[in-house]
């Protein structure tokens, strides 16, 4: 027990407690497979899936936050959203489950009261794992509520984590440790974010407001007086998730409804807004009875840069394959070709990223899209399968803010196509002009 | 005249402000009563020492402890995991309050072995422990090693000690890494008294050991 006697401050002894974590990932398998064989009819999905897989979901197991980075680095090679967002989901549901009397703490260190005493009924049970913590149901003057509980220490473990991460995608990924670093700081920065419930309440009282005219989408109230940093307490919204949304096998006109709201949340975020919801996760969304979309979660929001904005929309106009120098300039500011490569390679990269992107535009060139398109998506597959096998794509390129700007569009794009929804895309299109009422 | 009580409090907050302020003992227990303006006898009345005296202000700390989480509204729901939790953090809560002389009380250890000042606080340890542990076993939560079964109380008591130690090094915010430290070692430590493989390993290494025997003789 000595070694964790005191919270490790100098670098050998951080680099001990990297080391340390290594050795939980250990303890957490030997745990799942002693409590096995003694109940073999404990689930073991999670390590058969593990076993298959490589070493960075040996480390998803333990925590999200290292998955995270490893799956964003990777994102140039497997673009694909349907098997990143798999993984993602799986990620999501691995934080251990908070003790009934640590809730009680938690409640009394930080408004003097257990929860009984604050509500007039709180159930310890959690109803649902949220991403870093979970999700209680709590009824006040008659009103259901949701409160979400955050785990202690996340904020500490996912620095640690990325630390630990670090290592193996230099190695994987063939990438300098300064180019690394940028896009570890930008997963970092949000990552961490998501640990501040204050700033997420701040954040989702506003973009509720901003977003309050959009059709079809239902934001909860949330209650500043019942939140505090560590606890977010809103309106309980009773709902199906999208995946049991999707197995009721609702008629065409209800998904197109649902996809339609996510079209136009994420896009009038993206054009009107500059900030978006960065977590298109299935999971953050409930289908509500009167077939409105509710919106859960605003842990993650990713401000865009006026930069990177105008450059990766200007790519998505319907003119810009005709004006070849003004794309190559747009991918240049983006940091997807850069002015090192050689002209030939400047020439191989400006056609590959021109082919995604021509991809990721089709939606925004016509009226209206089917997203149930599989040709669409089996094209987006294919590329992903094609360029993981070029060496010249083995390093992550481009500017970090595609990391979360990638993880948002193909998120819904991966959501929608689920939805087999068709949407009119004519709505919140990009809008190149600056904009003087944006939004944070 | 002050009640018992009131005298008894009077003495360890006394106490505790005297060391706090002059980092010692009193030079003795008759300056100390001078002080306060009561007979040396009063005080031998409740402790023998100072040494007593600090040994019953840490058994205060457990007496309110206990107080506090049995008369919790959840506490009879709880399965004994939780009960020990809901001690562990109580416990801390109350000795937040107090930290200075928590803090003061082990720096001036000498050695890092178990603090004799809560000696005492064992004893009521083991006597609020057992009756849960009990139950535990009952309802097959924690299950029966026969040699082992008189030590359960002391893997709990050695979670006490270290994440006591914990705390006064946690610099965390609010002391959020001994909470942590807390859910971490109370759920280890359930995890083992429950049914581990090992009882697996045991059980499956007995049959062995007996067909082995009937067959070669």
């Amino acid at each position: 027990m000595n070694e964790q006697d005191r919270i490790p401050v100098t670098k050998v002894q951080r680099s001990a407690k990297i080391l340390q974590t290594g050795v939980k990932v250990g303890i957490n398998y030997l745990k799942h497979y002693s409590r096995k064989a003694v109940d073999p009819s404990l689930p073991s999905e999670n390590l058969d899936r593990q076993n298959a897989a490589d070493v960075f979901d040996s480390l998803s197991e333990l925590k999200g936050s290292a998955l995270k980075v490893a799956q964003m680095l990777s994102l140039d090679r497997q673009i694909l959203p349907k098997a990143y967002a798999e993984k993602f989901a799986f990620a999501q549901y691995n934080a251990p489950p908070l003790s009934g009397p640590l809730i009680v703490r938690t409640f009394t260190r930080y408004f003097g009261k257990p929860p009984h005493e604050i509500f007039d009924a709180f159930d310890l049970k959690a109803a649902a794992a949220a991403s870093i913590g979970q999700v209680h149901r709590a009824t006040l003057h008659g009103k259901p509520l949701a409160v979400k509980i955050q785990y202690p220490g996340v904020a500490e473990s996912i620095t640690s984590d990325l630390r630990l991460i670090k290592p193996f995608a230099l190695r994987l990924f063939d990438i300098s440790g300064r180019d690394l670093d940028a896009y570890l700081a930008e997963v970092q920065e949000r990552v961490l974010e998501e640990t501040d419930y204050t700033l997420e309440l701040k954040r989702s009282i506003r973009f509720a407001e901003a977003c309050a005219d959009l059709e079809h989408i239902a934001f909860p109230a949330y209650y500043p007086e019942l939140s505090c940093n560590r606890v977010i307490t809103m309106d309980w919204l009773e709902g199906r998730h999208l995946q049991a949304f999707l197995s009721t096998n609702p008629p065409a006109v209800a998904r197109n409804q649902v996809g339609q709201a996510l079209w136009d949340f994420y896009n009038f975020q993206q054009h009107e807004l500059r900030a978006v919801h960065a977590d298109p996760h299935p999971g953050n969304f409930l289908v509500l009875p009167d077939g409105r979309v509710g919106v859960l979660d605003f842990g993650c929001i990713k401000e865009i840069p006026e930069e990177f904005y105008e450059a990766f929309f200007s790519l998505t106009q319907p003119d810009f394959t005709e004006d070849q120098a003004r794309a190559f300039s747009a991918f240049e500011r983006l940091g997807l070709i850069l002015a090192t490569d050689p002209p030939v390679r400047r020439e191989f990269y400006f056609r590959h990223y021109l082919e995604i992107i021509r991809l990721f535009a089709r939606p925004f060139l016509e009226e209206a899209f089917d997203f149930s398109d599989a040709n669409f998506f089996s094209s987006m597959y294919e590329y992903g399968e094609r360029i993981s096998r070029l060496p010249e794509f083995k390093k992550p390129r481009g500017s970090r803010h595609f990391i979360y700007m990638n993880r948002t569009n193909f998120g819904l794009y991966n959501i929608l196509h689920q939805l087999g929804a068709r949407v009119r895309t004519d709505r919140f299109r990009p809008q190149l002009q600056p904009l003087c009422n944006g939004l944070v | 005249m002050a009640t018992s009580t009131e005298l008894k409090a009077r003495l360890q907050d006394s106490y505790i402000d005297f060391v706090l302020t002059h980092g010692h003992d009193p030079e003795s227990v008759y300056a100390f009563c001078k002080n306060l303006g009561i007979n040396e006898g009063d005080f031998y009345q409740y402790h023998t020492s100072f040494a007593a005296l600090q040994g019953a202000i840490w058994r205060q700390f457990l007496e309110e402890t206990t107080a506090r989480a049995t008369g919790q509204e959840v506490w009879n729901g709880y399965n004994a995991r939780e009960k020990t939790l809901s001690f562990f953090f109580i416990f801390i809560e109350m000795l937040t309050k107090r930290r200075s002389f928590v803090v003061f009380s082990f720096e001036r250890l000498r050695r890092p072995e178990t603090p004799n000042f809560l000696n005492g606080l064992r004893q009521d340890f083991d006597l609020f422990f057992e009756p849960i542990l009990n139950q535990a076993v009952a309802t097959g939560e924690v299950v029966e090693r026969r040699p082992f079964r008189s030590r359960y109380a002391d893997a709990l008591w050695r979670q006490l000690v270290f994440v006591t130690r914990f705390w006064i090094d946690d610099l965390s915010t609010g002391f959020e890494t001994t909470d942590e430290a807390i859910e971490k070692g109370v759920n280890l430590v359930f995890d083992f008294l429950g049914r581990t493989p090992l009882d697996t390993l045991i059980d499956y290494g007995r049959f062995r050991l007996r067909n082995a025997s009937c067959r070669h003789e």
